[in-house]
C-alpha cells in the first residue's frame, strides 16, 4: 500500500485541479512520439506520423492523449487503491495491446515535462514535482502489474 | 544522433543559460534530491539545503560543464576527459544517477523556458544529455 503524506495528497489534488486534460494529454503523447519515435510502433493505425508537424496536428493522437490523460482522474480519485483501479487496464495493455511497460514510464516523464512547461517553477516546485512524480510512478507500476 | 540544427539549438540554449548557471543548476539538483532521495547520499558531507552556497556553486559547476560540452558536441570525449577521470576514480557516482539528474535538468529547463521548451528542443536536449552522461561514464569500466 502506498503511503501518502497529507502534503503529497493535497499537492496531487491541487495540481490535478489545474490541469486541462484536453491540453496536456495531446501535448504529452505528441512529445512521446517525437522524442521517442520508436513509440510510434503502437500507433500505426493513427495515420500520418511522418513529421513533427504531422504528429502535433494528428487528431487521433490528440484524442488518444486526451483519453489517456483523462484516465488519470480515476487514480486521483482512488489514491489509496491505484493498483486495483488499473488492474483491468493493465491486463488489456499486456494481453491485447502488447505495449512494452517501459513506455508508461516514458509517457509519465513527458507528462511531467508538459506540466512543468505549462505551470512554471512557482507552481511546479520541487515538492510538488516529488508528489506528482510519485503519483505517476504508482500509476505506471499499476499499469505494469498484470504483465506476466 | 544529433542533426546540425539540433546541435546549433542546444549550443544556443546553453549559451543563453550560462549567466543563470547557478540558479538553473541548483534548481535541478534540488528537484533531483526531492524526487530521488537516494541521490542525497553523495552529498552527506555538505549542506545542500535550498540557497546554500554549496548547492549554488555545485549547480553552477554542473551547468557550466554541460554548456561547455555544448560548444562542440563532436568533441565531447575530449572536453569531458578530466571529468570522466574524476567521476570514475574519485567520485564513483553510480551512473544510473546521471539519468535522474538529466530528467531533473529537463524539468528545470521546461520550467524556465516554458513555451520555448518545444518538442524539438526537448528531443535535442534529451539526446544531448544522454550522450553527455554516456561519455561521462566511459572510464568507469
Amino acid at each position: 500500500m502506498v503511503e501518502w503524506t497529507d502534503a503529497e495528497r493535497s499537492a496531487i489534488i491541487n495540481l490535478w485541479g489545474k490541469i486541462d486534460v484536453g491540453e496536456i494529454g495531446p501535448q504529452a503523447l505528441s512529445r512521446l512520439l517525437i522524442v521517442y519515435p520508436w513509440g510510434q510502433r503502437y500507433f500505426q493505425a493513427f495515420g500520418d506520423l511522418s513529421t513533427n508537424a504531422a504528429i502535433m496536428g494528428n487528431p487521433k493522437v490528440a484524442q488518444h492523449g486526451k483519453t489517456v490523460m483523462g484516465g488519470l482522474e480515476n487514480a486521483v480519485k482512488n489514491l489509496d487503491n491505484i493498483t486495483k483501479t488499473y488492474a483491468k487496464l493493465s491486463t488489456m495493455h499486456s494481453e491485447k495491446l502488447h505495449v512494452d511497460p517501459d513506455n508508461f514510464r516514458v509517457l509519465a516523464e513527458c507528462i511531467s515535462l508538459c506540466v512543468a512547461a505549462k505551470f512554471g517553477p512557482s507552481v511546479f516546485t520541487a515538492e510538488v514535482q516529488e508528489a506528482w512524480q510519485k503519483f505517476l510512478s504508482v500509476v505506471v507500476s499499476a499499469l505494469g502489474r498484470q504483465y506476466h | 544522433m544529433l542533426s546540425k540544427k539540433e546541435k546549433d539549438l542546444i549550443k544556443e540554449i546553453w549559451e543563453r543559460l550560462t549567466p543563470v548557471a547557478a540558479e538553473i543548476g541548483a534548481d535541478a539538483l534540488l528537484r533531483m534530491f526531492a524526487s530521488y532521495p537516494g541521490t542525497k547520499t553523495y552529498f552527506s558531507h555538505v549542506d545542500i539545503s535550498p540557497n546554500s552556497s554549496h548547492l549554488l556553486s555545485h549547480g553552477k559547476k554542473i551547468v557550466l560543464a554541460i554548456a561547455e560540452g555544448a560548444q562542440d558536441i563532436s568533441q565531447l570525449t575530449v572536453t569531458l576527459a578530466p571529468l570522466q577521470t574524476l567521476h570514475a576514480y574519485q567520485l564513483r557516482v553510480d551512473p544510473r544517477n546521471f539519468k535522474l539528474l538529466s530528467h531533473s535538468m529537463l524539468v528545470s529547463l521546461a520550467c524556465y523556458l516554458g513555451d520555448e521548451f518545444t518538442p524539438v528542443a526537448h528531443a535535442a536536449m534529451d539526446k544531448y544529455l544522454s550522450a553527455f552522461a554516456a561519455v561521462l561514464a566511459e572510464k568507469y569500466r
